[in-house]
């Protein structure tokens, strides 16, 4: 991989024509160099035109993600919790990143981590999980609980919690949640949360939260995604910038995060109830072996899933929600 | 459910040595379990409010392994919640260890998953890896071994 498609994607994301010559001189590179890093940018998922004669361009202006930007929108409270925000352009995963500094004993408490493209993002079960370049707003945040004042489960509700209370501050409207914690407008996922944790359940626990929320997605993405998906930009009635999108989000976590810490707030169950969109509709729980299809029923204060099968009320801790029965 | 019933199952759970009994009759259920919380019997299904990867009634049934059958060959690690089992950090990366290895405390084992949660499981002890007893995937249950570790 070349190292010039950063200083590249700068150049470009402000959505003017570029011609190869003018990049090349710019950077200090040859066109044949400029030319594979555009190739990398698109095998990224990034969409560039090249108008034959006049050079690369973007179909848009782009916001690239900026730490200071996003540091300066947060409150002084906040600043308190945040130890460090880095943004890079490209990852395997920004979960994987902070996990590795767990391995060489580095505390990562406070630490934000927020990239423009992961090769080697995840999802719920293992799954292999998607996002082109600069389409979404996608971070990891490490914490550390000495003591953990919740179950890890419901510390996984919460955080759909914190990222429906950001989009609800936003002013996006019908932010609903999808159990566990699937972000979700009128039936369509908008984002989705995934915690890794390592330590003891009732603490000392290390946390690791990785939030994906669509910003703006190609109508190819759109299609290709195995679920309806939607994004920001086509559902939110303003404008909005990615980085304010990722300082909300952020002060939000830390608010529920900085919260429990002190024993403040340690129950969001009904709050979680209040964005459930989808209790009382006909769903499938697509488990390890076996499906099982009921009426949803919201969840109980442990945060598990609960469905009626038959007149019968089940709680369930793992497997898969669909609506697509 | 007939009392004379729970009471005779009671007594067969005292006899047996298993630890805990659950019996669905039509619509109704019992589960009978020793020890000091939770003995009495219950008539609903719900989930102990252990941990994040607690599942609906299902219980760790007799006739599945213990730690005891391993616990001559070595140091079992066993499942701290239910949920699913991983080997790999992610689909496309080779497992986090391998039979026959030589395994560090605090080495990460596996993952297991529920909620969305992905359970980092670390080895307690230092040894060698001896026999790994889940297949990627599998669903665990609470106490269920995964590893059997040789300590050195």
């Amino acid at each position: 991989m070349k190292k010039e498609y950063p200083s590249l994607l700068r150049i470009i994301s402000d959505g003017n024509v570029h011609s190869g010559e003018v990049l090349a001189a710019k950077l200090g590179v040859s066109r044949v160099a400029i030319w594979k890093s555009i190739q990398s940018l698109r095998n990224m998922g990034l969409e560039i035109s090249a108008i034959s004669g006049k050079g690369y361009c973007l179909n848009t202006k782009l916001e690239l993600l900026a730490g200071s930007d996003i540091n300066n929108m947060l409150s002084e409270k906040i600043k308190r919790f945040c130890r460090d925000i880095n943004v890079v352009l490209k990852i395997k995963s920004t979960n994987s990143d902070l996990l590795n500094r767990l391995n060489e004993r580095k505390s990562i408490h406070g630490c934000v981590l927020l990239a423009e493209y992961q090769s080697d993002g995840r999802g719920r079960r293992n799954k292999k999980w998607y996002s082109p370049i600069a389409s979404g707003i996608c971070f990891s945040l490490g914490w550390r609980f000495e003591l953990m004042p919740i179950s890890p489960g419901l510390l996984s509700l919460y955080m759909g919690v914190a990222i429906a209370r950001a989009l609800d501050s936003l002013e996006i409207e019908g932010i609903g949640l999808k159990w566990p914690n699937d972000i979700i407008v009128k039936n369509h996922k908008i984002g989705g949360i995934l915690l890794d944790i390592r330590g003891e359940s009732a603490g000392p626990l290390d946390i690791v939260i990785g939030v994906g929320v669509n910003y703006k997605l190609a109508k190819k993405e759109i299609f290709d995604i195995n679920q309806p998906v939607t994004d920001i930009s086509s559902i939110s009635k303003k404008s909005l910038s990615r980085n304010m999108i990722a300082a909300s989000l952020i002060s939000n976590i830390f608010e529920v995060l900085s919260d429990l810490q002190v024993g403040l707030n340690t129950n969001l169950v009904d709050e979680w109830r209040k964005y459930d969109c989808y209790s009382e509709k006909e769903a499938k729980l697509i488990l390890a072996g076996e499906e099982i299809t009921g009426i949803l029923k919201g969840v109980n204060e442990q945060g598990a899933l609960l469905i009626s099968v038959d007149g019968e009320l089940l709680s369930y801790n793992s497997g898969e929600v669909s609506l697509r029965i | 459910m007939d009392i004379r019933k729970v009471k005779k199952l009671i007594e067969l759970l005292e006899e047996s040595g298993i630890a805990e009994i659950e019996i669905h009759e039509d619509k109704e259920s019992v589960r009978i379990s020793r020890g000091s919380s939770g003995a009495a019997p219950q008539t609903t299904i719900n989930v102990p409010p252990i941990d994040a990867g607690v599942s609906a009634n299902k219980q760790i049934s007799p006739s599945e392994s213990k730690a005891d059958d391993y616990s001559d060959e070595g140091e079992v690690i066993t499942a701290p919640m239910v949920g699913i089992f991983y080997t790999s950090p992610s689909p496309d990366q080779p497992p986090f260890v391998n039979k026959g290895q030589n395994i560090k405390t605090g080495e990460v084992l596996c993952i297991i998953e529920a909620m969305k949660i992905m359970n980092q499981i670390e080895s307690d002890v230092n040894g060698k890896l001896i026999r790994v007893l889940v297949e990627n995937g599998d669903p665990v249950e609470y106490g269920q071994p995964l590893f059997v570790i040789d300590p050195s």
